[in-house]
């Protein structure tokens, strides 16, 4: 039986940790905690597919739970595995005793463990499948539908917290690449004229030398440019190379 | 009201091209929000990286300013976060390299919007009046909206070229300055510095002769102006 009186309030604390630089193990890991509060259920976990689309264990309320979810995963039947394979519906069992044909190895691991049923629902957002919440309860009929769909406006939240930390990882690995490639002309540039001043030539014959002393030691013309710009090589290492080709010009 | 206005202005990018689109944005801005100037700028690892959009030439002078003297609304907005105001530039004591450069091009008060996404800051978004006064909160909430649309429009370019490149606009843009980082590498060496440190000693050089640093710059490469020899003879 859900607590109806804690409905309102985790939905506000969930919300509230959905903030700037949360920590996405630790939201899913307080969503398991309050599912299991607020649903009345023994555990509760979240399983998320990884880039390949293989299914994990992110968060468990229990290590019970975690090592059961396990399981799911090792024998590929169990309501979690079922609710991602099955494209994205809930999955119920209300009585493990009754599921011992359709999950062989999980049903008898759940029954030793101390469930009595179990279910899964879905995470997603329209056509964005991501993963599932696990519910597992002690006694038969353990989540009613109604219940259920507390849980799923859970999984629901969860599903925003987990898209919303993708996208804010795209961005930073965005950021990131655009802050490299405009980093590496930069220090191309600074060392051009750094090495046309220590030669008493131009950009273009200072150019010719970095490009061929990176082509010499077999480096990547950026590295060349970087090591010039921060004095670990000279313009005098650049020219007294053994193999040094002359400047053009 | 403002969403109309909003989508109106963010409309003035469809069918324009990379290095058009935040300049047409820009200039949408200074029609919609009744300015004298717009200009977006960029701030990439703590960088001034240029102006990457303005309405017109003067706008993107004021906008570029904040490079030169390391200092301005832009660059305050980026950095706290959060929307800039200074509705009347002739009494503000606040940006004095950044001001005086601004008075002088006919700029009497100026805004500044961030641009962020998710707690990260990717540079400002400037609107100028030629007249003291402020622009009120909604125009400010809209253009908080346009400085976010011109963020995503920047990362979302940089998905579509491989790692190591660039959009055309940031091309142009990174282009723009070569010749700064080139004189800041001759620099260094004249004056036995860091490249970053020699372009600090270029930009107190553009501030004290009232121009851009890539004029300062064009002149070190051009072999016209030596810092070493310049502190030698004082």
């Amino acid at each position: 039986m859900a607590h109806d009186e804690l409905i309102g309030p985790t939905f506000v604390e969930l919300a509230d940790t959905l903030v700037e630089g949360y920590d996405l193990i630790e939201f899913l890991l307080l969503l398991s905690e309050r599912a299991v509060e607020v649903l009345g259920v023994a555990a509760a976990g979240v399983l998320l597919a990884d880039q390949r689309g293989a299914l994990r264990v992110v968060a468990s309320s229990t290590e019970e739970m975690r090592l059961l979810e396990l399981v799911e995963l090792q024998s590929s039947e169990g309501p979690c595995f079922e609710c991602w394979t099955q494209r994205g519906g809930s999955v119920r069992a209300d009585d493990l005793t009754l599921a011992l044909e359709r999950w062989p190895v999980f049903a008898p691991a759940a029954i030793a463990s101390g469930f009595a049923s179990a279910y899964a629902l879905p995470l997603r957002l329209r056509d964005d499948r991501l993963g599932a919440l696990n519910l597992f309860a002690a006694t038969p009929d353990g989540l009613s539908l109604d219940d259920q769909a507390v849980g799923q406006a859970m999984a629901d939240i969860a599903t925003i917290g987990i898209l919303h930390e993708r996208t804010v990882s795209q961005h930073v690995a965005l950021a990131g690449q655009l802050q490299a490639a405009l980093d590496s002309r930069v220090v191309l540039e600074q060392s051009k004229g750094m090495v046309a001043e220590q030669t008493g030539t131009d950009a273009e014959a200072a150019f010719a030398l970095i490009r061929a002393h990176a082509r010499r030691s077999n480096q990547r013309l950026g590295e060349v440019a970087r090591a010039i710009a921060e004095r670990r090589i000279s313009a005098d290492d650049l020219r007294s190379s053994p193999h040094a080709e002359p400047p053009p010009g | 009201m403002g969403d109309a206005r909003v989508d109106r202005i963010l409309g003035s990018m469809t069918g324009a091209s990379d290095r058009l689109v935040l300049d047409r944005l820009c200039i949408a801005c200074v029609d919609e929000f009744e300015l004298a100037g717009a200009g977006l700028v960029l701030v990439i690892g703590g960088t001034h990286r240029g102006a990457i959009g303005a309405s017109d030439e003067r706008a993107k002078r004021v906008a570029e300013l904040a490079f030169t003297s390391g200092e301005g609304p832009s660059l305050e907005a980026h950095e706290r976060g959060a929307p800039v105001s200074e509705p009347d530039l002739g009494r503000s004591s606040r940006w004095p390299g950044f001001t005086a450069a601004a008075v002088a091009a006919g700029i009497c008060a100026v805004f500044s919007l961030p641009m962020r996404i998710a707690a990260e800051g990717y540079g400002a978004l400037d609107l100028y009046r030629s007249e003291p006064g402020d622009l009120g909160e909604e125009v400010l909430d809209d253009a908080g909206r346009v400085a976010d649309r011109a963020t995503s429009y920047v990362l979302a370019g940089q998905s579509q070229v491989p790692p190591g490149s660039l959009t055309d606009l940031l091309a142009d843009l990174s282009d723009d300055r070569l010749v700064v980082h080139q004189a800041s590498g001759r620099v260094a060496i004249q004056l036995d510095v860091t490249p970053e440190a020699a372009l600090v000693a270029m930009r107190a050089r553009a501030f004290a002769q009232g121009c851009p640093v890539s004029e300062v710059a064009e002149a070190v490469v051009a072999g016209r102006l030596r810092f070493d020899r310049e502190v030698r003879d004082r």
